[in-house]
């Protein structure tokens, strides 16, 4: 279980900082859970229940508007840091606070923050900048008890310990308008694990009027802790291979795309058939080891509430007949 | 996760399971259903109804004897209900059934609040200004202290009181105790014995269900027990229209409803969400436009928890249709972030709709285009608090924390709109987010919650739901 762990770094200062880092993970907000009373809940003895009572929203439209049990149409922000999972985008809020009290004459200015990610791939030591979201250079007035927000967003790629490192710059002024540069640093640790994981098998299948003919199969597997729900697989064919499915997608619009539970495995297929192109590019294509380039898998999933993520598998080989 | 909770649940039922043989058919949550619509009522002098005798709890040891129900043992006056004559219902009046709520629940403000209220407050005086932690606790009093004679209503009206505060208050494990207590409600022990009506209050037999599945890990007997419920309303409604009684039979064609939904609710409470929208489909199929409606609105919030935004957007279109009478062409936004052409019906179509757009905004990650739907909304409906804490929590989500604060606080000082929990979780977040002092700005939270008038929706919120506890959402 991931979990963000806040070593304060470089905090050396005697005296305590003026501005404080604080980081909230990001993911989607989640819908507030609600469970209403029975309708008609007046007694004979005058005990009477509000409408409004037990709804998660108790201020009007969805009780006009039939919002029903179960939900609530009322947002919630993310409650714990959740897991990370490989082909998702990791987003979190960072909002550095002026915590200086009110009438201490200490000024806030230039206030700078920088991201850094290390990934489990790269060298030790090796840190690598995050653009942030967030325009607030220039900015006048930080005045004590205000806040800035910037949003980080960082696609993960890789299985591992990652490591974010947030510096936070800004120049303090004292009351003797003496001004000095102060710094500090904070480490987040989490570890992306994989959602889902892809096994695939190529067979072959008898020629079609002399073209090679292939099925692609692959068992979509749910290795995480929380639903998937997939909205599309599809394979990117190699030329001169055209791709057929044989999924729930060829049924149109009335299918309903496979929700994968934790632990769930789900198969898919497709047949790769050669097409018209000329078979001689193709042969200098072809690797060592009379392996023929298929294509590549392409998933793209959602988790609760829309978080979205992606995974494309390396380059898929059939054997030459 | 889910497996977890399956065992568990099930071992729970195991520990229901081991008491004593003669207890078993009041204490085993319910019988499974062997009543059809054709059988006759049972007899009340059968085996049943013999053993339906006061229950204790398991681990105190029962002194009362058991009582048959005959007239001769009553020596109650002519004024009392005829019912009370063959049930005895003392059971429920047992102090040692109820449990003390954990202290301290409210922090101090509220107690020391010029709005709180006193103890001799009356208890629907209670319920009307929202103070259902005060309501439960008196409700317990009056039960306790019923004479062994007291009406059933009385006794049912003070029992549905204590068990809804306690829900109210997010106090659900000890409802779901306390619900064991009433037993099996299928059994013939509470129908009446003549007329065969039952004696319990439908919003109690319809709230006891979830606390029951709840108390004895049972969901799946929930379920079923829904539908015992749904199979004793149809019979009404048919009652009812041969006896031709059209205020009536709309009464029990609503709780049906009502039941419906329920189920499909449990179903989400089971993390069973897939089921829930399959079952939210079939109340669609017939069934008043209203009804159908609301399936469709809540079906749509089913898939955007799934993360199927194209199967909500679809039950979106449809609650569009239905409002509109005519189909909604509304844009999805493609890609996160990625808006694409905003309709314009979306920013005209009735709230309901216009809500299940936005949030299909905010599902799909195009905050920009979600927050301008939010913020559409909100100018429409400036006191509606549910729109303009939503707009807050997706500003969040591009940076603008100090608006979004701006408006949540709003909320909290707006004498409109009362407090939910959903406002106090997400300002409180807020907060830790703002400040190294979240813990000072929460007091002061609290303190102006507390001034606020009292609502029948809810006054005075536990300790808990300021998250005053270290969090693990901010860092």
């Amino acid at each position: 279980m991931s979990r963000a762990r806040a070593p304060s770094v470089g905090e050396s200062l005697k005296t305590p900082h003026s501005v404080s880092l604080k980081v909230l993970r990001l993911s989607r907000p989640s819908l507030a859970p609600q469970t209403p009373l029975p309708p008609d809940s007046s007694s004979p003895l005058g005990l009477h229940f509000s409408a409004h009572a037990s709804r998660a929203d108790p201020s009007g439209s969805s009780i006009r508007d039939g919002f029903g049990v179960g939900l609530a149409p009322a947002l919630l922000l993310p409650e714990s840091f959740g897991g990370a999972y490989v082909g998702e985008t990791f987003a979190c809020a960072l909002a550095a606070n002026n915590e200086v009290p009110s009438g201490d004459p200490r000024e806030v200015s230039g206030l700078k923050v920088v991201a850094e990610i290390q990934t489990p791939g790269a060298a030790a030591g090796t840190w690598v900048g995050v653009g942030l979201e967030g325009e607030h250079e220039g900015e006048e007035g930080f005045e004590p008890g205000a806040s800035r927000q910037w949003i980080l967003r960082l696609a993960l790629k890789e299985e591992g310990q990652h490591t974010l490192g947030v510096t936070v710059t800004y120049t303090e002024t004292g009351a003797a308008g003496e001004a000095r540069t102060r710094s500090f640093r904070k480490l987040y640790q989490f570890a992306a694990t994989n959602l889902v994981g892809v096994r695939t098998k190529a067979g072959d299948l008898p020629p079609r009027a002399g073209r090679g003919r292939y099925a692609l199969e692959a068992q979509l597997e749910n290795l995480g802790e929380r639903g998937v729900a997939i909205e599309s697989v599809s394979v990117a064919p190699r030329p001169p291979f055209t791709s057929t499915s044989l999924n729930w997608d060829v049924a149109g619009d009335a299918a309903r795309a496979p929700v994968l539970n934790p632990h769930d495995v789900y198969q898919v297929a497709f047949i790769l058939e050669e097409g018209e192109e000329k078979k001689g590019e193709d042969e200098e294509q072809t690797p060592a080891g009379g392996k023929l380039v298929l294509g590549q898998l392409h998933i793209q999933w959602r988790g609760s509430m829309g978080d979205r993520g992606t995974l494309t598998t390396g380059w898929l080989t059939g054997r030459r007949r | 996760m889910d497996n977890v909770r399956a065992h568990r649940l099930s071992a729970a039922r195991g520990h229901g399971r081991t008491h004593s043989g003669d207890e078993r058919r009041r204490v085993a949550l319910l019988k499974p259903s062997t009543k059809g619509p054709l059988e006759e009522q049972e007899d009340p002098l059968s085996d049943s109804m013999i053993s339906s005798r006061p229950t204790s709890p398991p681990t105190s040891v029962r002194s009362s004897t058991p009582r048959p129900f005959s007239p001769a043992l009553s020596t109650a006056s002519s004024t009392i209900d005829p019912i009370s004559t063959t049930k005895d219902l003392s059971f429920l009046l047992r102090p040692e059934n109820f449990h003390p709520l954990p202290t301290p629940t409210l922090p101090a403000a509220f107690l020391r609040s010029p709005h709180a209220p006193t103890p001799n407050t009356p208890l629907a005086t209670l319920l009307a200004g929202g103070h259902f932690h005060a309501a439960a606790s008196t409700a317990v009093r009056q039960l306790t202290s019923l004479p062994v004679s007291a009406a059933p209503d009385t006794i049912f009206a003070l029992y549905y009181t204590r068990l809804a505060c306690l829900t109210l208050v997010n106090q659900t494990s000890l409802a779901a105790t306390e619900a064991k207590v009433l037993g099996d409600l299928t059994s013939a022990f509470y129908t009446h014995p003549i007329t065969g009506a039952h004696i319990v209050p439908w919003p109690l037999r319809v709230l006891a269900v979830r606390l029951q599945a709840l108390g004895f890990g049972e969901w799946r007997r929930g379920i079923m027990a829904y539908y015992v419920l749904a199979q004793d309303a149809r019979q009404e409604i048919t009652r009812a229209r041969q006896e031709a009684h059209p205020e009536e039979e709309a009464l029990w064609l609503s709780r049906l409803h009502d039941l419906g939904i329920r189920v499909a609710s449990a179903l989400v409470e089971m993390g069973d969400l897939e089921s829930a929208g399959r079952h939210l489909r079939t109340l669609q199929t017939a069934g008043p436009e209203d009804n159908t409606r609301q399936a469709a609105v809540m079906e749509a919030l089913v898939w955007f928890r799934v993360g199927d935004l194209a199967a909500a957007r679809a039950c979106a279109e449809r609650v569009a249709g239905k409002s509109e009478g005519r189909a909604s062409t509304a844009a999805p936004s493609s890609d996160d972030g990625e808006s694409t052409r905003e309709d314009q019906d979306e920013f005209s179509g009735d709230i309901t709709t216009r809500i299940l757009w936005a949030l299909s905004h905010t599902a799909a990650g195009a905050f920009p285009v979600a927050i301008s739907a939010w913020r559409a909304l909100h100018a429409d409906f400036p006191h509606d608090g549910l729109v303009a804490q939503n707009l807050a929590v997706c500003l969040l989500y591009t940076g603008q924390l100090t608006e979004a604060r701006g408006i949540l606080e709003g909320l909290i000082d707006d004498p409109e709109i009362p407090a939910f929990q959903a406002l106090l979780f997400n300002l409180c977040t807020v907060y830790e987010l703002c400040t190294e002092r979240a813990k000072e700005m929460k007091g002061k939270l609290i303190e102006r919650v507390a001034s606020k008038e009292p609502m029948g929706s809810g006054w005075g919120f536990a300790t808990t739901e300021f998250k005053l506890e270290p969090g693990v959402g901010v860092s």
